[in-house]
């Protein structure tokens, strides 16, 4: 049966296609783009599949050629998974709409199809990452996603090769960093199937050798994550890549990693062990603290937008960790709906600083001026984003933040629940600056803004096949916000383990 | 199979110490080529440990592939490239970050140790004893697992391989 | 009486290696050498694994090992296209005009 193949369809369908992708290319370079959309349309439907199913059947375990674990590899989905699994589609799909117009800007013709094919690959390696259920494949599957992730960056403006090249040395150090904690539990149990992992490991908690093992996984995670001391490699090498491989690497890649650490804390390790046996939690709440109010204030500092984004994406990592070092329900099921919100939210602003990029050529936010009388739309697309991040009601970005305030509260984490709010401030204060230099008139020039030839108003100047993806980006932000209630009762809930 | 303890002694201690003086070595020269010279004699060591570790396909593998393939491809581009040495700095420049750096990896150091003091081997638990391999054949069982057990990452794997022609194939095309 | 020689030793080994290669990596400031170490830390992560699969007798970290080789072979390729790149456009591989370790 096709819906019990599911698990396995989901990444075989673009890794087979990635190929198909290639020879195509070879013939008739038109044909790319088509194949790509018609694949993660595919990807979406089996994605939703999952999904429906394990909303009413519960997990879903997939052996690989029906061989039982632990002797085969398995894929088990969850609520989790199978919530992440969607989101990724969604936005890949819609990410993969918009590129079209400004991957034939920004990549030279001869080079598409292999650009296609990379792109493929980056969202196969991200969907296994997201299925598997087994701690070494995932080491696989993280690397595939990574040398995607560097060989697509090295293909940005000047200076982008170097930003890869820095994204190698870190994104390598840090797989290292994972493999060594495979290395340690693999010398402990003898296995690496999550779900037997999940039974072997607390008889062993109180091995220090664990201990040490599991906070090579924190490191090796962190750095693929982004988390603060750690987030070096990310401003330059989302600012440098073309403006498509930003807007598909910024909202998954990061929060892809985000979902490995929640599995890893409260699948894999049981939530006592970082809950009570050692004081992880609070370790994760400062760092979190200190990577976002260090993100906001270099935020602020940036006058690039994609630049000042990046630093967004450190502290919304920040807010993910808040949210699972408050350790409860509340903060946790905040954390996941965090994960899905932000990949619209960075999507959202992504694309639309591509879209401006597209049209005018700048990243400068204080050349913006006038910006509302040429693209109004994309503007409008912006400030929903915007509103979201900074987390003000109907949007999706102010439920999140709700769930991890209360988790905070719960969880008596006064410091954490200054740094939300105070963050969030800063958050206004941040897109405010980036609002009011598009759409309000400079002083001096609006004294000689009616004889001089300023832009006349039109409907939007960005191409449609943009303007699209980009509206229904900013439609989901808001249809996440109005139903995350029945998100969170339907699915979120049983993804948070039941001992919180 | 394994000779005498002694000489198994003699031979572990001889090549993890070439091991980690070449390791020093490659971090130490100017020269680029130097530099991978040593660390080919490194994967060399690393092969012979893994000689003694009783993994002689591993081993074969690990003199194809890293000092093989990886270190010739590795040399090549430094050939091609033609990069220089470094000059000769007296200064060692210390900037706050680097010795933060350092200070970490000797903290990482420090932990590695620290977990692998506690004799953390649970003990021999697994079905492939040294004398069942030597009966049926290392490649035989890893050609075994590999293509039963271990498909799926098997596969995987060619994916990465495909990742890596393509990015490269990407980056070195001259645009036109 | 001589015993034979304890997986520690295997691992310490493993350690030093993977911990020179880090220092390498912060220290160096060109971009092939870091990459070379780079290399060499994954390599001294092999040892380690192989020590594990032979101390426990099972032959998964011997598999494991097999993958990442392919990982690292993979890496080559992407990081020697990317130095080819580099070298394209400034004629230099040394990366103190970058600096690593920039916030």
């Amino acid at each position: 049966m096709i819906l019990e193949q599911l698990p396995a369809l989901i990444v075989v369908t673009p890794l087979i296609l990635s190929l198909v992708v290639n020879v195509v290319g070879l013939w008739d370079k038109r044909l790319c783009f088509p194949i790509v959309a018609v694949t993660l349309f595919a990807c979406l439907i089996w994605a939703i599949g999952i999904l429906w199913r394990v909303i009413d059947h519960g997990t879903i375990h997939y052996c690989f050629g029906n061989w039982q674990p632990p002797w085969g590899i398995e894929y088990v989905i969850d609520h989790l998974n199978a919530l992440v699994l969607v989101s990724v589609a969604v936005v890949s799909l819609l990410v993969a709409i918009y590129a079209k117009r400004a991957v034939d800007q920004e990549i030279p013709e001869s080079k598409l199809p292999q650009f296609y094919t990379l792109f493929l690959l980056q969202v196969t390696g991200l969907f296994g990452i997201t299925a598997t259920g087994d701690m070494f494949n995932l080491y696989v599957l993280l690397e595939i996603a990574s040398f995607s992730a560097y060989a697509i960056i090295a293909m940005g403006e000047r200076g982008a090769d170097f930003a890869a090249f820095r994204y190698l040395i870190f994104g390598t150090i840090g797989a290292c960093a994972y493999l060594l904690g495979v290395g340690y539990l693999y010398i402990l149990t003898g296995s690496l199937n999550m779900a037997d992992l999940t039974q072997l490991l607390p008889k062993l908690f109180y091995s220090k050798a664990l201990l040490v093992g599991f906070s090579f996984f924190l490191v090796g995670v962190g750095i693929k994550m982004g988390i603060f001391p750690l987030h070096t490699w990310l401003p330059d090498a989302y600012t440098l890549a073309p403006s498509t491989v930003s807007a598909l690497l910024a909202p998954l890649y990061t929060k892809v990693g985000a979902y490995v650490i929640i599995r890893i804390i409260f699948t894999v390790f049981d939530p006592s062990f970082s809950i009570k046996l050692y004081p992880v939690m609070d370790i994760l709440g400062w760092i979190a603290a200190i990577g976002i109010m260090f993100a906001c204030i270099m935020a602020l500092a940036q006058s690039d937008l994609k630049r000042m984004l990046c630093y967004v994406i450190v502290a919304e990592m920040g807010y993910i960790l808040i949210g699972i070092a408050s350790a409860n329900r509340l903060g946790l099921t905040g954390a996941i709906l965090h994960i899905v919100n932000d990949m619209f939210m960075m999507a959202c602003l992504f694309t639309v600083a591509g879209a401006i990029f597209y049209q005018t050529g700048t990243r400068n936010i204080y050349q913006f001026r006038y910006l509302h009388r040429t693209m109004p739309v994309t503007l409008a697309v912006f400030v929903v984003g915007a509103l979201s991040v900074v987390g003000v009601p109907p949007m999706c970005g102010f439920f999140s933040k709700w769930y991890l305030i209360l988790g905070t509260i719960q969880a008596e984490k006064w410091v954490l629940l200054a740094v939300l709010l105070i963050s969030s401030l800063i958050y206004a204060i941040l897109f405010f600056r980036v609002i009011e230099n598009a759409y309000l008139e400079p002083r001096e020039a609006h004294a000689s803004a009616h004889d001089s030839g300023h832009p006349a108003v039109t409907l939007d100047k960005v191409p449609w096949s943009m303007l699209v993806p980009m509206l229904l980006i900013a439609a989901g932000i808001i249809l996440l916000g109005i139903f995350s209630g029945k998100i969170i009762m339907h699915i979120i809930q049983f993804a948070v383990p039941e001992s919180l | 199979m394994i000779p005498g303890t002694l000489f198994y002694w003699i031979a572990f201690i001889f090549t993890a110490l070439t091991a980690i003086f070449a390791a020093v070595m490659v971090i130490t020269r100017r020269n680029p080529i130097h530099s991978a010279m040593f660390l080919i004699l490194n994967f060399l060591c690393i092969a012979v440990l893994y000689l003694l570790l009783n993994s002689q396909f591993i081993a074969i593998i690990q003199v194809m592939v890293y000092a093989g393939a990886i270190m010739m491809l590795v040399i090549f581009v430094i050939m091609l490239l033609s990069v220089e040495e470094e000059k000769r700095t007296y200064k060692i420049r210390l900037s706050p970050a680097k010795v933060i750096g350092v200070l970490l990896v000797v903290i990482l150091f420090a932990q590695l140790i620290y977990g692998v003091a506690q004799k953390v081997v649970p003990g021999e638990w697994g079905e492939f004893t040294p004398e069942r391999i030597a009966q049926i054949g290392e490649i035989k069982a890893v050609g075994g697992l590999l293509f039963t057990r271990y498909l799926f990452p098997f596969e995987v794997a060619s994916i990465l391989l495909l990742v890596g022609i393509i990015g490269a194939v990407i980056l070195s095309k001259k645009e036109r | 009486m001589l015993f034979s020689v304890p997986p520690m030793y295997y691992l310490i080994v493993s350690a030093l290696i993977f911990a020179i290669g880090a220092v390498g990596v912060l220290i160096r400031r060109n971009a092939i050498i870091i990459f070379m170490c780079i290399e060499m830390m994954l390599s001294a992560v092999n040892l380690s694994l192989i020590t594990a699969s032979h101390y426990l007798n099972s032959l998964d970290g011997v598999l494991m090992v097999f993958f990442v080789m392919t990982v690292a072979a993979a890496e080559a390729a992407v990081g020697l296209a990317i130095f080819v790149l580099l070298y394209r456009g400034r004629r230099t591989i040394k990366v103190d005009e970058i600096n690593l370790l920039k916030w």
